[in-house]
């Protein structure tokens, strides 16, 4: 046995739980090494002060204490079982926690449901339009059109400034070339409309003259409904924009485009013969008809007229 | 606060341990034919035995009666669930030192031991006098080094020296309370007690 293989049995030996061959072996090394014998005695000597180390009594009141702590946690869990609730209680309180979720969820589903205009529409109309996805539903203003607008992607638009550069070339004029664009790329919108039409004749009419809803309240506007409409036949490019110019730079009313050839006019009830002097030099038909020779009536102050140009 | 002088202080400590085990596994029995009394009677076998352990973890009389009394609360409501009555000891002593470990993190965490001094008469042992002042001093100063040096040493060896040699359970209930093979417990206890010795011989050297 060598010192090392001694010194791991120790342990054993100290505790006497090695067998007696080793036993034999260990002690008389200890004799024979001097080294070894030196380590056994302060091993030794230190685990038996270890084993006098006296246990210290329980402070006074122990037991007391614990049975103190069991009744306290009692009470606790008590107070916890008649908050959650056993039996009945438990049955009502998950019963009343269901409501008020489905309560939450009713609230939070009307937002999101449609919210049908209150007029004259009849429901079938309302209901057709209430599945419009909020793509269909255009501002009455700001529209820009990418398919008029031309392949110029990136066309730079900025509010209030007409581009004539853009339109004076093209076949057609559009007034989407005259609208305050918003810098955010509005959705492409057409084909929602074609969904919802039935007619496909004269789809920008029966466009305006639809109520537009939407499937949030965010998104809704109120539907325009114009006092009347004025139509200008003219086929001429230069005769069309300078209608267009003429209305829109006038400063007796205020202009927004509705749709692609379609403005929008708040017209002050005063100002309205000079409207009328300014459609009545082209071809222009009106609606109510009547307005072309007597003056249009209402008790409004400020008269929505839709200038539509064929 | 006062020290017996025997190792077993408490009301089982005339016992011997078959003794001890037996009176246990009757007790457990009893209690859990409904006789509350006879978890007093646990209490009161086991209570100095936790106590003590609980102490030479966190060292202070007050936080080691607080978790002593948490151990016999645990035990209190999961003996119920005690699969094996004979194992009682062992179980206890792994709730024991479960607590233990738990308490003596959450109060290193805040700091708790680098507040206290081993030389502060409430936090640790005062050895009873017993007629010569002088020797009860100087047993006093050593019992103190040597604590000290116990709670320097890794986590691992000062459990097994613990439980061994301040406990003096048998090598198959430590085995069972650490959870580690019987041969592991005697490498990793002769480990302990030498490294114990190595540096208890290295302050006697340096004093």
């Amino acid at each position: 046995m060598n010192c090392r293989h001694c010194q791991e049995l120790f342990s054993l030996y100290f505790d006497k739980e090695i067998d007696q061959q080793s036993r034999s072996l260990l002690k008389a090394h200890i004799e024979a090494c001097r080294h070894c014998k030196m380590e056994w005695q302060a091993f030794s000597s230190t685990v038996e002060f270890l084993h006098n180390i006296p246990m210290q009594k329980v402070p006074p009141g122990f037991l007391a204490g614990i049975h103190a702590k069991l009744e306290q946690q009692t009470r606790w869990s008590r107070m916890k079982g008649w908050v959650i609730g056993t039996g009945e209680r438990k049955v009502a309180m998950s019963t009343a926690f269901a409501m008020l979720v489905v309560g939450f969820a009713t609230a939070s589903l009307m937002q999101v449901l449609p919210v049908t205009q209150s007029g004259n529409e009849s429901g079938d109309q309302t209901a057709s339009l209430s599945i419009k996805s909020p793509a269909t539903q255009q501002a009455p203003m700001m529209v820009a059109d990418n398919t008029t607008v031309g392949n110029d992607e990136n066309q730079a638009y900025y509010p209030g400034i007409p581009m004539l550069s853009e339109y004076e070339g093209k076949a057609k004029t559009s007034l989407d070339q005259f609208a305050m664009v918003p810098r955010r790329q509005a959705e492409p919108r057409t084909p929602a409309v074609n969904f919802v039409s039935t007619s496909t004749s004269n789809m920008s009419s029966s466009y305006l003259n639809e109520p537009l809803s939407s499937l949030s309240r965010r998104d809704q506007v109120p539907v325009i409904k114009p006092d009347l409409q004025i139509t200008i036949h003219t086929s001429a490019n230069d005769e069309h924009v300078e209608t267009i110019r003429q209305i829109m730079h006038s400063p007796h009313w205020r202009t927004s485009i509705y749709n692609n050839d379609t403005l929008l006019l708040s017209v002050p009830a005063g100002n309205f013969d000079i409207l009328h002097q300014i459609c009545c030099t082209r071809k222009t038909s009106f609606s109510p008809d009547y307005v072309r020779t007597s003056r249009f009536l209402s008790p409004k102050r400020l008269l929505t007229v839709a200038v539509k140009l064929d | 606060m006062e020290i017996s002088g025997s190792k077993y202080c408490h009301s089982g400590c005339s016992m011997d341990k078959e003794e001890l085990k037996q009176e246990t596994e009757k007790l457990v029995q009893e209690f859990l034919d409904g006789n509350t009394q006879a978890f007093n009677r646990l209490v009161l076998l086991y209570q100095t035995k936790i106590y003590h352990l609980a102490l030479n973890f966190v060292k202070s009389t007050v936080e080691a009666e607080d978790l002593a009394q948490d151990v016999f609360i645990t035990v209190y409501r999961a003996l119920p669930r005690l699969r094996e009555k004979s194992k009682f000891s062992s179980w206890l002593y792994q709730i024991a030192i479960n607590h233990c470990r738990n308490r003596y993190k959450k109060l290193n965490r805040r700091g708790f031991f680098n507040s206290i001094s081993l030389d502060d008469d409430e936090t640790y042992i005062q050895v009873k006098s017993d007629g010569n002042p002088e020797k009860s001093l100087q047993r006093q100063d050593t019992i103190k080094l040597v604590r000290s040096t116990i709670d320097s040493m890794g986590k691992a060896e000062r459990e097994i020296i613990l439980l061994r040699d301040l406990q003096e359970l048998s090598y198959d209930e430590i085995s069972d309370i650490l959870d580690i093979p019987l041969g592991t417990v005697k490498s990793k206890l002769n480990r302990a007690r030498t490294s114990l010795k190595d540096r208890l011989k290295k302050i006697y050297q340096d004093l």
